[in-house]
């Protein structure tokens, strides 16, 4: 190898310095967040048709998660046709990329101009604090969203201008459909393992023990992704306190603790549960999706999860069913939202064309079919599914509902939360903490976050 | 007067690398001058940041946590470096005497977990360590079926389990890289040696070994940094579960940018990560380095 000459390094070390130098010189990252609030021409009726032709030839930029591609599909041409100077540009991603992308997206000079995005501090709470979302309350007065949507399901959108404080101020999104955390049973074996199908949590922990000693896995399990868990935990936690308990925490209010008797037995009851083996083996190399196939396929009596898994159980085929169990009190708690929401970017052009867009699928006109599309309608009590577990599953909610019993993932907490939790969950599975830690660990995260 | 001297004779030679060099200020050079810009601000990536001076630094080393996914890392060193090295080293001393039929097949093979989208490799190994998967399949065949578990998802096993796959990846260019080094060395040293009465094992330390030093120093410098930077097979098997346990510092830079919207800690951590990779790089080339 040739000897490098003397100037060589110095000459190139000169020009990283230099380009060091002059980007670092450069101004701060980021743009100025003026201290108005966005402006925005309010209305105060519903729009029509005519001030959406107004807007002459134009086209509708929609960014929505996968999950809504069979609602779209239905929706669109029906909008198309209604509003027939509007071409909608649907673009599909999965969860996990909408929620990294989103905000990013919505910044950028082609903004889309309807979004979903995601509750919790990280991406509704940022597109609020940079004013890339349009406030919403005067779209919600003119479609009566107020009378026809739950205060949990509006609140859940709701933000401080400054995006510092969830579940109260100004309201930024709205869903039409709702999810949440319920039981699934298999009828066929609880039927094997002599067990009546149970109602309250009570009796389907009296069942576990009967289950086991049929032969049957109680609860099918998979908590790779850490998801799981916080689900499961977050249907324990319920049994003992009010949704209202569970929401103020969530969303930071003063005084507001996670270290109470209920959390702290909803942690133990699931250590007895894995010490015990009601739970299936290797749980924490199974992920969400294999062990509700595992169930579908009769691996096991219950399991524990979202609703949004029930297309998927539903398609194996078996006997199966859905419910929310009641609590101590009789009433139904568990964890649950209004999917992800709709925003409407402060950016948009085509404002008019976007608030027709939201008013249509948010009427209780277009609930029965949103149920389907097996998704569970919130704007209108009376849709039915002709698929039984649907029906079921849309049953089960209007319980919960009814009951007031919706409680906000517990993740949304902080912008750390989702870690924190989730981790702290496999550990304390593992017996690696106990459950006095565990809360003591939540609370912690949490205390340091409002502290900001 | 020197300077001139000095382009007059090297200046088409800065001609032929100036697009190389533009294209790596771009795409290299800026993007870590911006990291490093970034790391002294607290920003979400989106509203205006604010000027934090050293205080994401302070963040980055005195969280237990980042500093608990350095002992991991480490692990790492010997899954991702260590072991791929020396199985490639001891493959090679056995090939370095016979003469092997197919090598080209063979050397295509072995390389192959290196061309692999690492999501692709992700995806395979999980299903291989899956509770229903092949590898406790095999174990139940050969009568160890106590030792079947979800290899993943155990507190004590997901660690070394992750660090097999990156040993399962490297070890093919480590392998490649070495039998392609021998090749140059002339059979006259080996010869020569036999003739002195060296058996194998002899023939290997000084011979082989010497010989491929340049090789393995290469492959030394790119297993280590492979091992510290390494995100895509720990996020893509366990995403750093169970727990904290197969967490490396590359998570936490993907966790702050993306997820907590943290962008100056990730950045932060980054350019951390960046000094480290250096310096052990460093510290190899200087032990390594052939003494002219």
């Amino acid at each position: 190898m040739n000897k490098i000459p003397r100037s060589k390094p110095l000459v190139v070390g000169g020009a990283i310095i230099g380009i060091v130098g002059l980007l670092t010189g450069c101004a701060p990252p980021g743009t100025g967040g003026s201290d108005t609030t966005t402006q925005f021409s309010a209305i105060d009726a519903p729009v029509t048709v005519d001030d959406v032709a107004e807007l002459g030839d134009v086209t509708l930029k929609v960014w929505a998660d996968s999950g809504e591609k069979a609602t779209l599909e239905d929706y669109v041409p029906a909008f198309e046709k209604k509003y027939p100077n509007v071409t909608v540009e649907v673009t599909l991603k999965s969860f996990d990329d909408l929620v990294k992308t989103v905000v990013n997206a919505m910044d950028s000079k082609d903004a889309p101009d309807l979004a979903q995005g995601n509750q919790g501090y990280a991406v509704d709470g940022t597109l609020v604090k940079a004013k890339l979302i349009r406030p919403l309350d005067d779209v919600a007065k003119a479609y009566g969203w107020e009378e026809i949507y739950s205060p949990y399901s509006l609140n859940q959108f709701r933000w401080l201008d400054d995006g510092t404080k969830w579940g109260e101020g100004t309201l930024y999104g709205n869903s039409p459909v709702t999810q949440y955390v319920g039981v699934f049973e298999n009828k066929s074996l609880l039927e094997q393992a002599n067990v009546p199908i149970p109602v309250s949590f009570d009796e389907m922990e009296e069942s576990l023990p009967k289950i086991k000693a049929a032969g049957i896995t109680p609860i099918v399990f998979g908590n790779s992704d850490k998801q799981p868990a916080m689900h499961l935990f977050g249907s324990l936690a319920g049994r003992c306190q009010s949704a209202d308990v569970v929401n103020d925490w969530v969303a930071g209010a003063e005084g507001a603790t996670f270290v109470n008797e209920c959390n702290t037995q909803a942690a133990q009851t699931i250590v007895d549960w894995v010490k015990a083996g009601y739970v299936s083996d290797g749980f924490n190399g199974v992920s969400m999706d294999d062990a509700a196939n595992r169930f579908a396929q009769g691996d096991g009596a219950y399991y524990i999860g979202g609703d949004w898994l029930l297309p998927q159980i539903s398609a194996v085929g078996g006997n199966f069913g859905f419910t929310t169990l009641t609590g101590d009190n009789g009433k139904r708690v568990s964890t649950g939202s209004s999917s992800v929401g709709w925003h409407i970017s402060s950016k948009s052009e085509v404002t008019p064309a976007a608030i027709a867009f939201l008013g249509g699928i948010h009427d209780p006109s277009y609930s029965q079919k949103l149920a389907d599309q097996n998704r569970v309608p919130m704007a209108d009590a009376s849709a039915t599914s002709s698929d039984q577990l649907m029906a079921e599953d849309i049953a089960a909610s209007a319980l919960l509902l009814g009951d007031n019993g919706q409680t906000a993932y517990l993740d949304w907490a902080t912008d750390t939360m989702y870690d924190v939790f989730g981790s702290g969950l496999q550990e304390l599975m593992a017996e690696k903490i106990t459950p006095e830690q565990f809360v003591e660990i939540v609370q912690a995260d949490w205390e340091a976050f409002q502290a900001e | 007067m020197r300077i001139s001297f000095h382009l007059r004779q090297h200046g088409w030679a800065y001609v032929f690398i100036a697009p190389a060099l533009v294209f790596y200020s771009v795409f290299v050079l800026g993007p870590l001058a911006k990291t490093v810009q970034i790391s002294f601000y607290e920003w979400d990536g989106i509203t205006a940041a604010t000027a934090v001076g050293l205080d994401n630094y302070v963040r980055a080393v005195s969280d237990v946590q980042i500093i608990e996914s350095l002992g991991h890392s480490l692990v790492f060193f010997f899954f991702y470096a260590l072991l791929p090295i020396v199985i490639g080293l001891l493959f090679t001393g056995v090939f370095a005497r016979t003469q092997i039929r197919g090598l080209t097949f063979f050397r295509a093979i072995l390389f192959l977990p290196q061309i692999l989208s690492t999501v692709v490799v992700a995806v395979a190994w999980r299903w291989i360590y899956d509770l229903d998967g092949p590898l406790n399949a095999l174990l139940e065949l050969v009568g160890l079926g106590d030792y079947s578990r979800a290899w993943l998802g155990d507190f004590s096993t997901a660690l070394p389990s992750v660090g097999l796959i990156g040993t399962w990846v490297m070890y093919g260019l480590c392998m490649v890289l070495f039998i392609a080094g021998i090749q140059k060395i002339p059979r006259e040293i080996y010869e020569a040696a036999r003739m002195d009465g060296a058996g194998m094992f002899r023939e290997f330390m000084t011979v082989t070994l010497p010989g491929i030093r340049g090789e393995i120093m290469f492959a030394m410098i790119f297993t280590v940094t492979v091992a510290l930077r390494n995100f895509d097979i720990v996020w893509n098997t366990t995403s750093g579960g169970p727990g904290d346990s197969t967490k490396v510092p590359s998570i936490f830079i993907y966790q702050a940018a993306f997820i907590t919207r943290d962008i100056g800690l990730s950045a932060a951590i980054g350019v951390l990560l960046t000094l480290l990779i250096l310096s052990v790089t460093g510290i190899i080339i200087a032990t390594m380095r052939e003494r002219d």
